[in-house]
C-alpha cells in the first residue's frame, strides 16, 4: 500500500534529520535492578525476556506489526499469523532524542516514541497501526510516515455502544481486509476463534493475578506486576500465558495480609521502566492493591464474548471488547471510570484512590475535579498527583503521599 | 440452544407417555362444539384445517404455542389464540372457560414470557435456522426499533381481526360461513405447517378447492416465508409479531421472574444489548438500580450470562436469587472466563 | 220407604264388606326351585290409600304370601293408581295366586316364610359423570339444556381476579425497593 501521509515531503524530512545511535536503552538497563526487589523466582524469565528484547535482530520468518493503545485489536493480527508489538513506552532517555522533531510542550511519551523511530530502533517492524485516540497520538500517523508504513484506525470520540457500533465494526472490517490483502494471508473464522481463545486465556490468568493482588498485595510485588504487563507487549502470547501461570502458582503460597493501607492507582499509564510513581508510593508506605489504567486493568479485563459465530459477529464482539469496554479518557468514558472506581473501592474495602497525572497529558487532567467531587460525596479519600519523568520532585511527592497516608490512617481510627 | 432443544423434545416425550392415561379431570370441563355445527363437520384430508386433534387426555390451553395440528401431543391441546377463536365461534358460556383462563393466567403470572424463550416449538425451529445461518457464515441483520414496533402493531392487528371474524361466524345468521372461516389465524399460522412434523405427520400444504381456501393457502405460504426469513436473517424477529407471544407479554412486567441491574457495576460495554435476540436495549440504557422487565423480553437470560461484571445483572424469582449459570449452557469460548473474582 | 232403606242397607253392607280381588296368572318356568314373580296392578280411584291394604294370597290355601309392594303412581286424590308387586313362588307347587285389596285388607307384618330379599342400590363412583348439556334438536332450532351444577365453575373467578390483581400490582410496585436511591 502506498504511504498515505506526507507523501511529498517524506524524503526531505529524512534527509535533514541526523541519526543518533548514542542511546542504547540505558533506562531499561537501569530498571532491571527491580529484579532484586522481587520475591518470586519465576519472575526471572520475565526479566530475561526484557533483556533479550533490547536491540537484538529479530528472526526473518516472523512479521512484526507495531501498534499503540488498547483500541487496536490484537486478535485480528494474531489471526493473520503476525506478531503484534505494543509500542507504548515511557523510556525517558529517548525523550531527548525526540526533541528534534517535537520540541516544546508536547507529551513526553510521544516524544520518546518519535525519538525511537527516527533512530532505527524499530526497523524490524513492517507496519505501524496508529489509533486516533488522543491528539498527539493521532498526529503520530503523519509524524511516523517518513520512516514506517502507517495505518490509521479511528474509533471516533463517542463511546456509546448503541450509536457507534456499526461504525466501529465497519472500520475494523476494513482493517481486517487491509491486513489480509497486504500480507497475503487467508484468515477466516477458525483463525479468529483460535486467536480469541488465546486472549481469553490470558484474560483469565490476569483476572486471577488481579484478584490475588487485591487480597494479598505482598504476594506479587507491584513492580513485578507491571513488569509482567510490559512483557506481554512484545512476548509471544502462549509463552506469556505459561510463564504467568507459573508466577501465579508460586505467588499463591505467599498469602500474607499487608499492614500498609491499600490504595487504588488510576490515571495516566504507568509503563516499565518509568516506575517513579510506584517508587514514591512504596517509600511513602502505601500499597497499590489495584489499578484502573489502560496499561494494566484496562488491557486485559474484558473477555471476548462470542455469541454470533460468523466472521462479522466475531469482529463486532471485538469492537465491544476493545472500544466500548475501554476506559481511555480520549473517548467519553468518565462515568464508566467513576463507576469502576467506586465499585472496586467499596467492594474490596480499599482505603483510598491515587490519581496519577502525567504533566502535559491534558485529557487526564480534565477529569480530576469531577472525580474528586464524586469521591468526596462517597467519602473515599482521594489524592491527585501531577508529575513528569524527571527526578527533581521526588521528595515533594513523597511528602504529599505521606500526608495522604496519615489522613487515611486517622480516618480509619 | 442445546438446552432449549432438550426442553422441547423432553416435553414431547412426556406428552406421549401421558397419552396412555385415560382419566378425565372434573375441574376442567370438556369443551365440545354444538352437535351439528358446521365448524366440526369433518375436516377432510384435503382441507386446510386437517389434521385436527382428537380429544386429548387433558384439555388444556397453556401459554406455550402447542398446536392443535399435532394430534399426538397428549397433554395439551392448542394455543391460547385457538382457545379464544374456537370458543367465540361456538359461543360457549363463560363459566366453562374460566378454569382454562385461570390456568393460563397462573402460569403466565409465574413465568411471564419465558415460554417463548424456552419451550415454544417454532422458536426451536427458528433457533435451528439460526444455527444453520451461522454455519454458513452469513452475518445477522439487525433491525431498528421502529421496525420492531411496527411488527408488534401488525401482530395485534392480526389478533383483533381473528377474534372479530371468530365472533362473527358464531352468530346465528352467519354460521354458514363456518366451513371456510373457522379459526382464521390458525389457517395462516406457520405452526400449522411446522408442528405436525414434530409428531411425524405430514401437514396439509395446499388447498385450492375454493376461492377462500386458495387465499388462505397463499397467505399461509407468505407468512411461512416471512417466518423463515425472519429467523434466518434476524434473531427472533417473528416473536415480535406472534400473537401468542403478544398475549403472554402482557404479564411480563408483573411476573415472578425479575431481572435486576446494579448500575454502579455497569461499564457500558454493550455485551447485553448486543446479544439480546429481540434487540432490546433497556438493560444497557438504564443508569440506576432497577428491575428491567420489559414487554418484548422472552426471558432467555443471555444478557445475564454474558455480562462480564459479576453482580451487575441478576435474576430473582419472587425476590429470591437463582443461580443461572448452572443450567444454561452456551457455546461461547469465553465460558471459562466468566468465573469472577473469588 | 221401607224398601228403599232395605236397599240402602244392602248397599252399605256390601260397601262395608268390600274387598276387591284380582286374579293373576303366569306361566311356571321350567326350572326347579324358588323364583320371584313380579308385575304391576292398576287400581280404580278412591279405593285404597296405603300399600298396607294390599295382600297376596294363595288361592287354594287362602294363606297370605309375603310380598314386596312398591307404589309407582297415585291418582290426584292420593289413592293408589298402580303398584309393583314382587312375591316368591316355588316351581314344584303349582298354585294360583290372588291379590286382594281394600280398606279392610291388612297385610301381615310377620311371616313364617322368608320374604323377598332387601335390595341395595349401587353407585358408579367418579367415572362417567352426568352430561353438562343435553342437545335437543327441534327441527331447525338447536336448544341447549344446561344440566350442569351451575355453581361449581364460577368459583374460578376468585383466583382469576386475584392473579390479575397481583400481576398489575407487582408491575407497578416492583421497583419500590430501588426508588429511594
Amino acid at each position: 500500500m502506498q504511504k498515505r501521509f506526507l507523501n511529498k515531503y517524506n524524503e526531505l524530512i529524512l534527509r535533514n534529520l541526523s541519526s543518533k545511535k548514542a542511546f542504547l536503552n540505558d533506562d531499561i538497563k537501569q530498571a532491571l535492578k527491580y529484579r532484586e526487589r522481587s520475591n518470586l523466582s519465576s519472575m526471572d524469565g520475565f526479566y530475561k525476556a526484557i533483556e533479550a528484547n533490547l536491540g537484538v535482530e529479530k528472526t526473518q520468518k516472523d512479521r512484526y506489526i507495531g501498534y499503540f493503545c488498547s483500541i487496536v485489536p490484537e486478535e485480528l493480527l494474531i489471526a493473520c499469523s503476525l506478531k503484534p508489538v505494543r509500542l507504548c513506552c515511557e523510556d525517558y532517555t529517548w525523550t531527548n532524542a525526540g526533541e528534534e522533531i517535537l520540541p516544546g510542550d508536547i507529551c513526553p511519551v510521544i516524544k520518546a516514541i518519535c525519538g525511537k523511530f527516527y533512530n532505527n530502533v524499530y526497523d524490524y517492524l513492517e507496519l505501524v497501526i496508529v489509533p486516533g485516540t488522543c491528539d498527539p497520538k493521532a498526529k503520530l500517523a503523519e509524524l511516523l510516515s517518513p520512516v514506517k508504513e502507517v495505518y490509521f484506525l479511528d474509533p471516533g470520540r463517542d463511546s456509546d455502544y448503541l450509536e457507534n457500533v456499526d461504525k466501529w465494526t465497519d472500520r475494523y472490517t476494513k482493517f481486517f481486509q487491509f491486513l489480509r490483502q497486504r500480507f497475503q494471508c487467508h484468515a477466516g473464522k477458525k483463525q479468529l476463534l483460535t486467536a480469541c481463545k488465546l486472549t481469553n486465556e490470558r484474560t483469565e490468568i490476569f483476572k486471577k493475578i488481579y484478584a490475588l493482588r487485591i487480597k494479598f498485595p505482598g504476594a506479587i510485588n507491584i513492580f513485578d506486576y507491571y513488569v509482567m504487563i510490559y512483557t506481554s507487549f512484545f512476548m509471544d502470547i502462549e509463552q506469556w500465558n505459561k510463564m504467568a501461570e507459573k508466577v501465579y502458582e508460586q505467588a499463591r503460597e505467599k498469602q500474607s495480609l499487608s499492614k500498609k493501607p491499600k490504595v487504588l492507582l488510576s490515571g495516566s499509564p504507568v509503563i516499565f521502566p518509568n516506575f517513579k510513581i510506584l517508587d514514591v508510593l512504596d517509600q511513602a508506605g502505601l500499597e497499590v492493591a489495584a489499578d484502573i489504567q489502560c496499561t494494566g486493568f484496562g488491557r486485559f479485563y474484558n473477555p471476548v464474548a462470542i455469541d454470533e459465530d460468523t466472521e462479522s459477529g466475531i469482529i463486532r464482539a471485538l469492537t465491544l471488547k476493545n472500544i466500548a469496554g475501554s476506559i481511555c479518557p480520549c473517548l467519553l468514558t468518565l462515568e464508566k471510570l467513576i463507576n469502576l472506581i467506586i465499585d472496586t473501592v467499596s467492594q474490596y474495602r480499599l482505603d483510598g484512590v491515587v490519581y496519577y497525572n502525567l504533566r502535559l497529558c491534558q485529557v487526564f487532567e480534565t477529569q480530576t475535579t469531577i472525580i474528586r467531587q464524586v469521591l468526596k460525596e462517597n467519602k473515599i479519600p482521594f489524592l491527585s498527583v501531577k508529575t513528569d519523568f524527571g527526578k527533581e520532585d521526588t521528595g515533594q511527592l513523597k511528602t504529599r503521599l505521606e500526608a495522604f497516608r496519615e489522613i487515611i490512617q486517622s480516618g480509619k481510627e | 440452544m442445546l438446552s432449549l432443544i432438550l426442553l422441547v423434545y423432553g416435553g414431547y416425550i412426556f406428552k406421549e407417555w401421558k397419552e396412555s392415561a385415560e382419566t378425565q379431570q372434573s375441574i376442567f370441563p370438556s369443551l365440545k362444539a354444538p352437535a351439528g355445527s358446521i365448524s366440526t363437520t369433518k375436516f377432510e384430508k384435503g382441507s386446510i384445517l386437517w389434521p385436527s386433534g382428537a380429544t386429548p387426555v387433558i384439555e388444556n390451553y397453556p401459554p406455550t404455542l402447542v398446536c392443535r395440528f399435532n394430534p399426538k401431543g397428549g397433554m395439551f391441546k392448542a394455543c391460547i389464540l385457538h382457545f379464544f377463536s374456537e370458543n367465540l365461534t361456538w359461543r360457549t358460556q363463560v363459566k366453562y372457560l374460566l378454569p382454562y383462563i385461570t390456568l393460563f393466567v397462573f402460569l403466565c403470572f409465574l413465568f411471564g414470557r419465558a415460554w417463548c424463550g424456552w419451550v415454544c416449538p417454532i422458536g426451536t425451529t427458528g433457533d435451528f435456522l439460526t444455527f444453520l445461518r451461522r454455519k454458513m457464515n452469513i452475518p445477522v441483520k439487525r433491525f431498528p426499533a421502529n421496525f420492531r414496533k411496527n411488527l408488534s402493531f401488525t401482530g395485534y392487528a392480526l389478533t383483533v381481526i381473528t377474534l372479530a371474524i371468530s365472533t362473527l361466524i358464531g352468530m346465528p345468521n352467519l354460521t354458514r360461513y363456518q366451513c371456510y372461516w373457522f379459526l382464521p389465524y390458525c389457517q395462516i399460522c406457520p405452526a400449522r405447517l411446522i408442528c405436525p412434523m414434530f409428531g411425524l405427520i405430514k401437514p396439509n400444504w395446499k388447498d385450492f378447492s375454493t376461492g377462500i381456501t386458495t387465499t388462505f393457502t397463499i397467505l399461509a405460504w407468505i407468512v411461512l416465508g416471512f417466518f423463515i426469513a425472519a429467523f434466518y436473517w434476524g434473531r427472533r424477529i417473528w416473536c415480535h409479531m406472534c400473537p401468542v407471544g403478544l398475549i403472554n407479554s402482557w404479564f411480563n412486567r408483573g411476573c415472578g421472574i425479575e431481572l435486576h441491574k446494579k448500575a454502579v457495576k455497569c461499564i457500558k460495554c454493550g455485551y447485553c444489548a448486543d446479544v439480546c435476540p429481540m434487540g432490546l436495549t433497556k438493560m444497557y440504557e438504564i443508569d440506576k438500580d432497577s428491575v428491567y422487565n420489559q414487554t418484548g423480553c422472552i426471558m432467555c437470560m443471555r444478557c445475564i450470562e454474558i455480562c462480564p461484571r459479576k453482580g451487575c445483572l441478576t435474576v430473582k424469582f419472587f425476590g429470591r436469587k437463582i443461580n443461572v449459570e448452572n443450567f444454561i449452557r452456551r457455546k461461547t469460548d469465553a465460558k471459562k472466563v466468566f468465573e469472577q473474582i473469588q | 220407604m221401607k224398601k228403599f232403606i232395605f236397599l240402602l242397607l244392602v248397599c252399605r253392607c256390601s260397601f262395608l264388606f268390600s274387598s276387591e280381588k284380582i286374579d293373576i296368572s303366569f306361566e311356571y318356568p321350567g326350572l326347579k326351585g324358588d323364583f320371584y314373580v313380579s308385575g304391576t296392578i292398576f287400581l280404580p280411584p278412591a279405593s285404597i290409600f296405603s300399600s298396607d291394604n294390599i295382600s297376596v294370597m294363595d288361592t287354594v290355601t287362602k294363606k297370605e304370601v309375603p310380598s314386596k309392594i312398591t307404589v309407582s303412581e297415585k291418582w290426584p286424590d292420593g289413592s293408589i293408581l298402580s303398584a309393583e308387586i314382587i312375591f316368591p313362588a316355588n316351581a314344584s307347587k303349582k298354585t294360583q295366586y290372588t291379590i286382594f285389596y281394600g280398606n279392610e285388607v291388612k297385610r301381615n307384618k310377620i311371616f313364617s316364610e322368608p320374604a323377598v330379599l332387601p335390595t341395595i342400590s349401587f353407585s358408579t363412583g367418579s367415572t362417567g359423570r352426568t352430561a353438562e348439556n343435553i342437545d335437543v334438536s327441534v327441527g331447525q332450532i338447536n336448544v341447549r339444556v344446561d344440566k350442569s351444577i351451575s355453581v361449581r365453575y364460577w368459583w374460578y373467578v376468585l383466583p382469576l381476579m386475584l392473579l390479575i390483581f397481583f400481576t398489575v400490582y407487582r408491575s407497578l410496585t416492583i421497583n419500590r425497593n430501588y426508588k429511594s436511591e
